[in-house]
């Protein structure tokens, strides 16, 4: 018997190559196919992310569908459909006064966060489906000393990609308090056809609206209508001189103020001539309006290339009978998500769910108005919208911020369904996100725990459908249908609202990299391993119908009591 | 914080004793019962963790599910190297 009592060097060296070789290794296996693993953990929370090509259909239409009636949504039936009123009021609650999550401190929480979202009725554009009002309406309230209310010229970003640009956009919105924030375009199958202002008990319809084309004074063209005059002068010019001027102008415009991917003179030097031959159209028609300035004086065109203000038709406006105009080159939305407290959740019926729903709310008009006057800052129009004027859901889903669940709300891959959704629709041409997908419609064809745990039965157990359950629910569009007026029923016996199909839901989770495992296996839609996982989510104790009262005693913010 | 320096202390120790173990016991072992042994370490590291991490989360209920599931692999992981790896050579 050979006697080794320690690593020899050539064993060290087989232990090293193997480690050398599995770490590159499985730091690849995430990066395979469409999934993107190891870059998503901070804007994804650890789940394997599919983005979806633009073929992919993400809803299905029936023929019949019609855009939502905003009046019938159940925040809107509560304030004019008496005889709802009366069956859900006749609800037996379910709590005692002064129960955990219904004592005074919890109130007050509640209350404490809502006061931005009501204040000066402005949760009747957050909360509800009515007029933008507050925070939320359609001009600024105030404006910032020494910036007022007139038009100051669109922001010159010639100098910037459009990917850029959104970024800008982008992280404005997250330092102005979204936890998440996606772009996508105007879908106005989305849009309410009416909405509901119970407050004003006002309805009346939401319409797209042209936009009528402003005339400039004589000599000034905007840059759309100086790039025909500029195309047809460089048509006249064979492929040298085009050559020659373009190298003029690139050699005397600053390089910090044109597009990062402009060519440099020297490459331009460098093309051959037959390759600007015919090509003015192209050439003129991916000019920044720097240079279109530019090439117009060496031209000797004797125009002013101006700013427009594109005037009272392309800005967004309540008409004389109500109506809510929305110009239709305002045709992007920022979709925003604000992350809502884990351990308040935790606490879901009580009042101090409420108080974490509130606290969306609050903030959904904060960052939601705010951004909207960075956009209209920026010479662009803006329409913050909380829950009002357009869907959120389906929005946020095609913005590419999460999935639609089982009961009915987004699901986020970061924060599952613990998040509030605010939009911001704008003209501000920015790019589109992509949706995305990461194992959500799979699990949730397994996974029964809000249906099984809503105190009410409003969420589905059966498969998607284009039907719906009353009119509070759209049809002929193929989703998970739940039914808003037993999940009213249920917020009215709760005394409070609810949230437990947020609690319990298994994609609630916090940022761990024990979930993670969870959230790989889930991503990669496997689907044979879901019910295993959801055995496993019950086994652990999570998602039980009983709340846990955690929020007060929890050292998040502050150790209380020992 | 205190818990995971524990734990690697504890792991650290356990390698080291092994490593001791077999010097004086003048074990044979190949590089493949090391990479066995080490592996075995890293998941009891990893059961340890999980442990501690679902209690830190709130989750007593999924810290003793998950911990015992995960940890009868471990032990059986254990004994296998001792019967197999360190037991069979030290008679």
């Amino acid at each position: 018997m050979s006697k080794q009592s320690k690593i020899s060097r050539r064993d060290f060296l087989k232990l090293s190559s193997l480690a050398a070789f599995a770490l590159p290794l499985t730091t690849k296996v995430g990066q395979l196919g469409n999934y993107d693993l190891i870059e998503s953990k901070e804007k994804f929370g650890g789940f394997t992310i599919k983005t979806l090509k633009d073929d992919d259909p993400l809803f299905e239409f029936g023929p019949n569908y019609t855009r939502f009636d905003a009046t019938n949504a159940i925040l809107s039936r509560v304030w004019w459909d008496d005889e709802f009123n009366e069956k859900a009021d006749a609800t037996e609650t379910v709590y005692e006064k002064n129960d955990p999550g219904y004592t005074q401190v919890d109130k007050a929480l509640s209350a404490g966060a809502a006061y931005v979202a009501m204040y000066e009725g402005t949760d009747s554009s957050i909360g509800y489906l009515g007029l933008h009002k507050g925070l939320m309406g359609l001009d600024p309230k105030v404006n910032a000393p020494g910036q007022g209310p007139s038009f100051d010229g669109r922001w010159e970003h010639d100098h910037l990609t459009s990917e850029e640009v959104t970024a800008i956009v982008k992280k404005a919105s997250l330092f102005l308090g979204a936890s998440m924030v996606g772009v996508t375009d105007m879908n106005e199958k989305w849009l309410y056809s009416h909405y509901y202002d119970g407050f004003s008990q006002t309805r009346a319809p939401i319409k797209v609206t042209k936009v009528e084309k402003v005339e400039l004074p004589e000599g000034q063209v905007s840059p759309e209508d100086a790039k025909p005059l500029i195309k047809a002068e460089l048509e006249k010019m064979d492929g040298q001189e085009v050559k020659d001027l373009l190298i003029d102008v690139l050699e005397n415009i600053d390089p910090s103020l044109l597009p990062s991917n402009a060519p440099s003179p020297s490459f331009v030097k460098a093309v051959p001539v037959s390759k600007f031959e015919g090509q003015a159209g192209q050439l003129v028609s991916n000019l920044p309006k720097l240079a279109l300035g530019v090439i117009a004086e060496k031209l000797g065109l004797d125009i002013e290339i101006a700013e427009v203000d594109p005037g009272e038709s392309a800005k967004p406006r309540y008409l004389e009978d109500g109506t809510l105009a929305i110009p239709e080159t305002m045709n992007k939305v920022i979709v925003l998500a604000f992350e809502e407290d884990y351990d308040g959740i935790e606490s879901a019926p009580t009042h101090l769910t409420v108080a974490i729903t509130q606290d969306g709310y609050s903030k959904m008009a904060i960052t939601g108005g705010s951004l909207a006057q960075f956009i209209r800052k920026l010479g662009y129009n803006a329409i913050p919208c909380g829950n009002n004027t357009n869907i959120s859901v389906p929005m946020a889903i095609e913005a590419g911020l999460g999935e639609n669940g089982r009961s009915g709300m987004l699901i986020t891959p970061k924060y599952g369904p613990r998040v509030r959704i605010a939009k911001v629709i704008t003209d501000m041409p920015l790019e589109n996100d992509k949706p995305i997908k990461f194992g959500v419609e799979e699990f949730c064809k397994s996974c029964m725990k809000c249906a099984e745990l809503c105190p009410s039965q409003a969420i589905s157990y059966e498969d998607k459908t284009m039907g719906s359950a009353n009119i509070s629910s759209n049809s002929d569009v193929l989703k998970w249908s739940s039914n808003p007026e037993k999940c009213w029923e249920g917020w009215v016996a709760n005394g409070s609202g609810c949230g437990i199909c947020i609690r319990v839901c298994p994609f609630n989770k916090p940022e761990s990299w024990l979930h993670d495992v969870t959230r790989i296996m889930i991503g990669a839609e496997s689907g044979s391993i879901d019910s295993l996982l959801v055995n496993l989510d019950d086994a652990g104790g999570y998602g039980k119908k009983e709340p846990n009262m955690v929020f007060w005693d929890s050292d998040k913010f502050i150790h209380i009591k020992d | 914080m205190f818990a995971h320096l524990l734990i690697g202390a504890l792991a650290g120790a356990s390698l080291l004793l092994l490593v001791d173990y077999a010097r004086k016991k003048e074990l044979t072992l190949k590089w493949w019962h090391w990479l066995l042994t080490i592996l075995g370490i890293i998941y009891a590291i990893f059961v340890l963790e999980l442990i501690v991490g679902f209690f830190s989360e709130g989750a007593p209920q999924a810290a003793l599910v998950m911990g015992g599931m995960t940890g009868i692999v471990g032990v059986v992981w254990g004994v296998l190297l001792r019967r197999f790896v360190f037991a069979k050579q030290s008679a």
